[in-house]
């Protein structure tokens, strides 16, 4: 079984994310990737940082507000990250992110990342999170 | 799980936590083919404090996040809450519908097919699509109070405009201090936008009439070209959506609301934190009125070329996802309508004078493929259903699975070879949209007349279809 990774889960009217990694660092990371697939066929280049900070009430919601920050700025600043390092503290996080501008045209309209089944936790090891986005 | 009450409506019983039943509108057919979830979600929403009546699935049902797609909740002014997850992301998500005076079989292919793509250049399409429009801050701001108004102050339709809208297509005391720099932002580049997914613009050509009396209301005839128009608030109400569940999700735990769905996060109507979301979902509606006006501006500039002079008019503008102060058996409700139409029938109050006769028009989009209907409110609409109806087909296919089972270039050339043009950002999407991923519209609609949530007036189908 590989370490890390995410795969599509089928839902009516929406989307969803299935993800696992070893630490809930990863999870997050693996996580970026995955929406980023969901929205565009094209590969971001590292070259401009940005960094986002967040709090929240739980790790699932900062997972959920984390993606939503993400797809604040693939939607609106039209950036895609390439590399995503996630730092978690309690109920904060903070992530680099580095990736280029995204020129073509987006495959789905992604309006959010919802708390719809959304679950965050450990098993034998493993993390796994599931996340469903409101397309 | 469910107790037949009649032909076309079935009740969830009160369990559990549930404060009311639930209600279900279908037939013995529909109803089987509800998923459990989307049922599961009806009765979620009973449990929410202050609610009036029973929580209502109309007969396009199916599973949302939170409130069901196809829901309608109403709640008491001073013991009720406010949800934005009973209202969506894309707040004031909806459809107008223009009626042309052109006889649709005067009207070649060649020129369906040139109209569509005028308006395809005119009217940005596509994902996270920015338009020709580019506002500052401040009058993106002036959009959010004014709605519709704004662009008919700015030369981009009429008077007449405003009357035929849903709530003249702009919604009172919305104020933009109460939407987030970062909405506002999102709002700059996306006025006149039809953005992607189920969205559309479509020709259409009326082929039925069913109600003569309220057709001639209405204005339309048999043969006549009309154009539907189906989008939303964009980017500006996906972000107010999330930034006021933040808000709600702590607002839950200060007025200690159990939830058995944290996507419900609601707070009191009267408390700071609902009255701040009612303000800014106002914005977004406004912002989702104006929208469709700018839109409207660009779609007769393009029929300019077969109308000469002939009129485009508005015959209706309405929301299927928005929350409301409605006054309902005799007292005012907060109604929230999640893919669901107002369908208030005649003689209420906030439907146009010329319609008080007849009801209100209610606009059903179906998909590419098939037909859509024009229908009118009814009085036992406003009995059974806090005047609501259903909102279009309602889908039965997840994206994923009509993407690996169609394929669009085909799904293209089906369509083309039953006279409908399409034209479309992405193939993807013609696959996503095609019409086997949606349940049959004119089920949903009998069932509607059945239940007598609204009545049908006419039958159109699809000539030249926009997609993004």
């Amino acid at each position: 079984m590989k370490r890390k990774g995410y795969r599509f889960l089928e839902h009516t009217a929406d989307t969803g994310l299935k993800i696992y990694a070893p630490s809930r660092e990863e999870v997050f990371e693996t996580a970026a990737k995955g929406l980023l697939t969901l929205l565009t066929e094209e590969t971001p280049q590292p070259g401009e940082k940005r960094s986002v900070s967040l709090t929240a009430e739980s790790a699932e919601y900062l997972l959920a507000d984390f993606l939503n920050e993400i797809l604040y700025l693939m939607a609106h600043e039209r950036w895609g990250p390439s590399r995503v390092s996630v730092d978690l503290q309690g109920s904060s996080l903070r992530a680099c992110l580095e990736g280029s501008p995204l020129k073509e045209d987006f495959r789905n309209e992604v309006k959010a990342a919802t708390w719809h089944r959304l679950s965050l936790k450990e098993t034998d090891g493993r993390w796994e999170a599931t996340i469903f986005f409101d397309l | 799980m469910f107790k037949k009450r009649g032909d076309y409506s079935y009740i969830i019983p009160r369990e559990g936590k549930m404060r009311t039943e639930g209600l279900i509108f279908a037939d013995d057919r529909m109803i089987s083919e509800v998923e459990e979830g989307a049922a599961s979600q009806v009765a979620n929403v009973a449990t929410l404090p202050g609610i009036v009546g029973r929580a209502l699935g109309m007969p396009d049902i199916h599973y949302g996040y939170g409130f069901p797609i196809g829901g309608v909740a109403a709640f008491d002014m001073r013991e009720g809450i406010i949800s934005p997850g009973g209202i969506g992301y894309d707040i004031n998500c909806g459809v107008r519908l223009l009626r042309t005076e052109v006889i649709a079989d005067d009207v070649d292919k060649e020129s369906i097919k040139k109209i569509c793509v005028r308006i395809y250049n005119a009217v940005p399409s596509g994902v996270g699509s920015s338009g020709t429009l580019k506002l500052s801050r401040n009058e993106v701001r002036k959009v959010l109070r004014k709605g519709a108004r704004w662009a008919v102050e700015k030369g981009m339709g009429t008077g007449r405009d405003l009357e035929y809208a849903e709530e003249n297509g702009g919604m009172e005391g919305g104020s933009p201090g109460d939407v987030s720099d970062r909405a506002v932002e999102r709002g700059t580049a996306q006025l006149g936008t039809l953005g992607a997914g189920n969205h559309f613009i479509e020709i259409q050509k009326v082929t039925n009439i069913y109600d003569p009396e309220a057709s001639a209301v209405f204005g339309i005839k048999e043969g006549q070209m009309v154009v539907m128009i189906h989008t939303g608030s964009r980017g500006l109400g996906f972000q107010i959506c999330d930034d006021y569940l933040r808000v709600m999700r702590t607002a839950v735990s200060k007025y200690a609301i159990e939830l058995t769905d944290r996507q419900l996060a609601c707070a009191p109507f009267g408390s700071d934190e609902g009255r701040r979301y009612f303000s800014a979902m106002k914005c977004a509606a406004n912002y989702a009125w104006a929208n469709r006006q700018c839109i409207t501006y660009r779609i007769r500039e393009a029929l300019e070329y077969i109308t000469d002079s002939g009129e485009v008019e508005l015959i209706y503008d309405l929301c299927h996802n928005v929350g409301k102060v409605e006054e309902h058996h005799g007292r005012k409700l907060v109604v929230h309508r999640k893919g669901a139409t107002r369908a208030f029938g005649p003689g209420a109050s906030g439907v146009p004078e010329k319609y008080r006769s007849t009801g209100q028009p209610v606009i059903i989009p179906g998909t590419m493929g098939t037909s859509s209907y024009l229908m009118r409110g009814t009085e036992s609409s406003m009995t059974e259903a806090f005047g609501s109806t259903c909102h279009g087909a309602g889908r039965q296919w997840s994206r994923k699975r009509a993407a690996g089972r169609l394929n669009g270039e085909e799904v293209r050339q089906g369509l083309g070879g039953r006279g409908i043009y399409v034209i479309s950002k992405r193939s993807r999407t013609l696959a996503e949209e095609s019409p086997q991923a949606y349940k049959d519209v004119s089920r949903v609609v009998d069932i509607c007349r059945g239940a007598g949530l609204s009545a049908p007036v006419a039958k159109m189908v699809p000539l030249g279809v926009i997609k993004g």
